[in-house]
């Protein structure tokens, strides 16, 4: 009788799992404004039912440089950004293979901050098993589902500054000495589990027919001159299409002292506007992406985008408000 | 690798208590011993030939001091090596940079150079634990406690147990190292137990300390910035927290120990209803206070010097002041030790100082107390002189760990007396405690967790002074707390999206 | 010699039944503090060297206890 009881913790433990993971449901709660954490990107995906033709990947470089709804409105590009702060390239992993279960899209972009994670091998063999047990066991990433009863007004208007993954923000912090002690530290290494997990990532492209196109944010506080040579080393080693927007930022107007929100380290919505033009031609133009803005499956897209494009026009005039406090409107400069 | 990961929980201890439960007995031990290797390794690499020397190097000496057996002077310089070589290594791989960086401070001062280059050294894992089983056997063996260890694989064993040698408890040889030897399967009622404990120490960690620890790195990253009450609370979680996570650990370890049937001293016993700072150090890392008691400050009150002391004493100043003299000369080294033993810095020998100081207050003023406990109104109120004692410790407790988190002494200074500076809440913006790092959800968690503890430690303490046992202590509860706990763990735990993980605080001495 | 450790004890605590504890040292009704009072007063009276090898809870945790370590010393 002893040993059943036994038997019956562990079976009784592993219920409670199986019971919650069946209960806690991404999609309900991602309908439902209820995914506050960065998670919310992900649960978006599998909330959306309609096939989108790209989905973007990366850490906070990715969410805050690429803008669906812009992707939508300028090309007809149905796409979301499923970018997760500080992601590692394990997530990705498990991220795109979840979401291709039930997305097929046609090109996949993925930002390069990430191959650069690492947190040596205690923490990320950790990471590794939890992302696994995640994919397994999909309800329990999103259990913290519960604090949003604890919500704010303010806090549910923030949730508005995500717009199909892109983080809307219309601060400015100007571009200061770009030569940080932090940012000497920062490596053009690999590690060999980022490595091992890209030859995953690209091979799971292969096998679902999807472009993978790599791209690399405009930032000078990550993207050092050694981190952008070990890239176009890395891409053509592998064969892979490569964006680098940091080689562009004289051609689409980039100017530091207004497009960034920390001083060079993220994009702000001014910022992300003029990559998102950049990347929208580039994508429309090489990978043939047809234009759906009429297509009734996607209807409620246009919808979406009427209401981000109100949401644009007020951020943006807060940045311009932000920039004046800043000192860089000068006489005669278009606004 | 630490107690409260996935890889330790979910793969390394169910894999471990796996194999010892079915395999014969006599393979057991070599499994216990592969997996202690293991986790060692998993931590601190090439740094296992510290522990693997200090078990050598312990087990011949033993075996050295019990030969000497008949010839004092023998017996006693195998001892004095033994203690000297492992304090020495202990030292030179913690105290070292400590040393050189004060040297050159002082060298600075007066020369304007600083002569000494400090490199990294790496300490290895448990060495401050270790060492001191390995001395605490040593000295059972010198004083005949214990029969010297024939047997070198079961005094690594001990030596190197893994639940243990992370953050202790410190057992004693004598307690501890047959049972572990013995390698008997657990019982039932032991592996309900384990799970139950380990669960309750997760619920502990994850629940309440993680989210504490938040705050607590806010406030003490940016000292300044805050006064009056939000330090003083500072002082109050931080104590929380250490006290949730550090008793979270040893309920952890005690419990991953039961699942291999052998049973852990306790290292806390409800610290919190201590009604003075002695009684207080008798609850909290119980293991390291009993360690001191037997080997330093019994020691010391019985050595000639104090007898000699006590003798005279007694006749010339009476007897209060011959017990207060025996009792500051042992306290000395036992709280400098205490001090020392945390960790290589100023605060923490400020810590055992702080406690040196208010232990001897508290012989000191001993009869003054009896007096006023005496007074009419506790008479007529007891539980009066209770509160009053409770909260003269709390805040004794609350004070002593400000200075412990402190990054050194000076920054613990500035905050103890930020706290006479008022803080003036901002009238614009919601409460200060919504902008330390965690969300009014997050507080939610922390409030249930300390009232379902306190209320569990409240009826531990309650079963244990009146010897009773409640129902809702028996094993059916128990079986059901532990999917409670489980279930709370998985859907209020701080882990995941929106969590940073946070290591052990112990693990680092 | 049970008469005069009982009069001993009762002078550093009057509160507590000597008679019938067994349990002075484990269940820290005297404390290190205490156990100082008591192994100086025990030494005075009865003329006996009480060394670290002594001091274990079996030799002090009820006065029968502490007389038969006592006799022991004694000789």
């Amino acid at each position: 009788m002893k040993k059943l009881r036994i038997i019956g913790l562990f079976a009784g433990m592993a219920a409670i799992v199986l019971i919650l993971n069946m209960l806690i449901d991404p999609v309900a709660l991602s309908r439902a404004k209820r995914v506050n954490n960065r998670n919310r990107n992900y649960a978006g995906i599998l909330a959306t039912e309609e096939n989108m033709d790209v989905l973007i990947f990366g850490d906070s470089e990715s969410y805050t440089s690429v803008s669906p709804l812009q992707l939508w409105q300028e090309h007809g590009i149905p796409a979301y950004n499923g970018g997760v702060q500080g992601q590692c390239l394990a997530e990705t992993w498990s991220e795109m293979s979840t979401v291709l279960k039930q997305q097929h899209p046609k090109v996949i972009l993925m930002e390069t901050c990430m191959l650069f994670r690492y947190h040596g091998i205690e923490k990320d063999s950790q990471m590794v098993l939890a992302e696994h047990l995640y994919e397994a066991l999909p309800g329990l990433r999103y259990h913290s589902f519960w604090k949003s009863i604890f919500y704010t007004d303010q806090d549910k208007k923030k949730e508005n500054d995500w717009q199909k993954g892109f983080h809307l923000v219309s601060g400015i912090g100007g571009l200061e000495d770009a030569n940080r002690e932090e940012d000497t530290k920062k490596e053009a290494k690999m590690a060999k589990l980022n490595r091992w997990y890209l030859d995953r990532l690209i091979a799971l492209c292969k096998e679902n027919d999807i472009q993978l196109v790599l791209y690399s944010a405009p930032s000078p506080r990550n993207y050092t001159p050694a981190r952008l040579d070990f890239l176009d080393m890395l891409v053509q080693e592998k064969g892979l299409d490569y964006i680098n927007m940091n080689a562009i930022e004289e051609e689409i107007g980039l100017d530091w002292s207004v497009d960034s929100y920390d001083g060079g380290d993220h994009l702000n919505l001014s910022g992300a506007q003029k990559v998102t033009t950049y990347i929208g031609d580039k994508l429309a133009q090489e990978y043939q992406l047809p234009d759906r803005s009429s297509e009734e499956e996607y209807r409620q897209w246009n919808q979406d985008a009427e209401e981000y494009a109100k949401r644009v026009k007020k951020a943006r005039k807060k940045w311009k408000k932000n920039k004046k406090a800043a000192g860089t409107i000068g006489e005669g400069v278009n606004p | 690798m630490a107690y409260h990961v996935n890889l330790y929980l979910l793969i390394f201890l169910p894999a471990v208590v796996l194999c010892y439960s079915l395999a014969p007995q006599r393979i057991r031990r070599i499994i216990l011993l592969l997996a202690n290797a293991a986790f060692y390794l998993s931590v601190s690499r090439h740094l296992i030939v510290f522990i693997l020397g200090t078990a050598v190097f312990t087990y011949y000496t033993g075996l050295k001091i019990e030969a000497a057996g008949e010839i004092p002077k023998r017996k006693k310089n195998w001892l004095l090596l033994a203690i000297i070589a492992l304090l020495a290594v202990l030292a030179l791989l913690k105290y070292t940079n400590f040393a050189l960086a004060n040297l050159n401070r002082l060298a600075q001062f007066f020369t304007g150079n600083e002569p000494f280059t400090i490199r990294k050294i790496l300490v290895p894992l448990g060495i401050s634990f270790y060492t001191l089983e390995a001395l605490g056997y040593l000295l059972d063996v010198y004083w005949k406690r214990l029969p010297a260890e024939k047997n070198f694989w079961k005094l690594l064993l001990f030596l190197s147990f893994f639940p243990t040698v992370m953050e202790g408890p410190i057992c004693r040889y004598g307690d501890v190292g047959d049972p572990l030897w013995e390698c008997r399967r657990a019982t039932a009622e032991e592996v309900e137990m384990g799970v139950l404990r380990i669960l309750w120490g997760l619920f502990k960690k994850m629940l309440v300390a993680d989210r504490l620890n938040t705050i607590v790195a806010t406030v003490y990253g940016n000292p300044d910035q805050y006064t009056g009450y939000v330090t003083a609370g500072i002082a109050i979680f931080y104590t929380i927290q250490l006290y949730m996570e550090f008793s979270g650990a040893m309920d952890m370890v005690i419990g991953s120990a039961l699942l291999f049937g052998v049973k852990l001293p306790e290292n806390f016993r409800q610290p919190f209803f201590a009604k003075s700072a002695s009684e207080f150090w008798r609850r909290w890392h119980i293991s390291l206070g009993v360690w001191f008691k037997n080997y330093i400050f019994y020691p010391v009150t019985l050595s000639d010097l104090a007898k000699k002391w006590n003798k005279t004493a007694r006749k010339k100043y009476g007897k209060h002041i011959a017990k207060v003299g025996t009792s500051m000369l042992a306290l000395f080294p036992v709280w400098m030790c205490n001090g020392l033993w945390h960790g290589p810095q100023w605060n923490y020998i400020f810590y055992g100082v702080y406690y040196f100081v208010l232990l001897s207050l508290e012989v000191i003023l001993e009869p003054a107390k009896k007096s006023f406990d005496g007074a009419k109104i506790f008479q007529k109120w007891p539980v009066l002189l209770g509160i009053l004692q409770t909260a003269k410790t709390w805040v004794i407790i609350f004070a002593g760990e400000l200075f412990f988190r402190a990054d050194g002494l000076g920054q613990g200074f500035r905050m103890f007396f930020n706290i006479f500076k008022p803080y003036i809440q901002d009238p614009n913006k919601t409460s200060i405690w919504r902008h330390l790092g965690i969300a009014r959800s997050d507080w939610a968690v922390i409030a249930l967790g300390i009232l379902v503890v306190g209320a569990a430690d409240c009826i531990i303490e309650w079963q244990q002074r009146t010897g009773k046992t409640l129902r809702l202590s028996g094993p059916n509860w128990r079986y059901a707390y532990v999917f409670v706990l489980f279930g709370a763990v998985i859907v209020l735990g701080a882990y995941g999206a929106g969590y940073l993980a946070v290591d052990l605080i112990y693990a680092g001495f | 010699m049970k008469e005069k450790i009982l009069e001993i004890l009762t002078d550093i605590d009057d509160s507590v039944d000597y008679e019938n504890e067994t349990a002075l040292v484990d269940d820290q009704i005297l404390d290190s503090f205490a156990l100082i009072t008591l192994i100086g007063e025990l030494e005075d009276a009865f003329g006996i060297r009480i060394t670290t090898v002594d001091m274990v809870p079996e030799n002090m945790n009820s006065v029968d206890a502490i007389a038969a370590m006592v006799a022991r010393l004694q000789g």
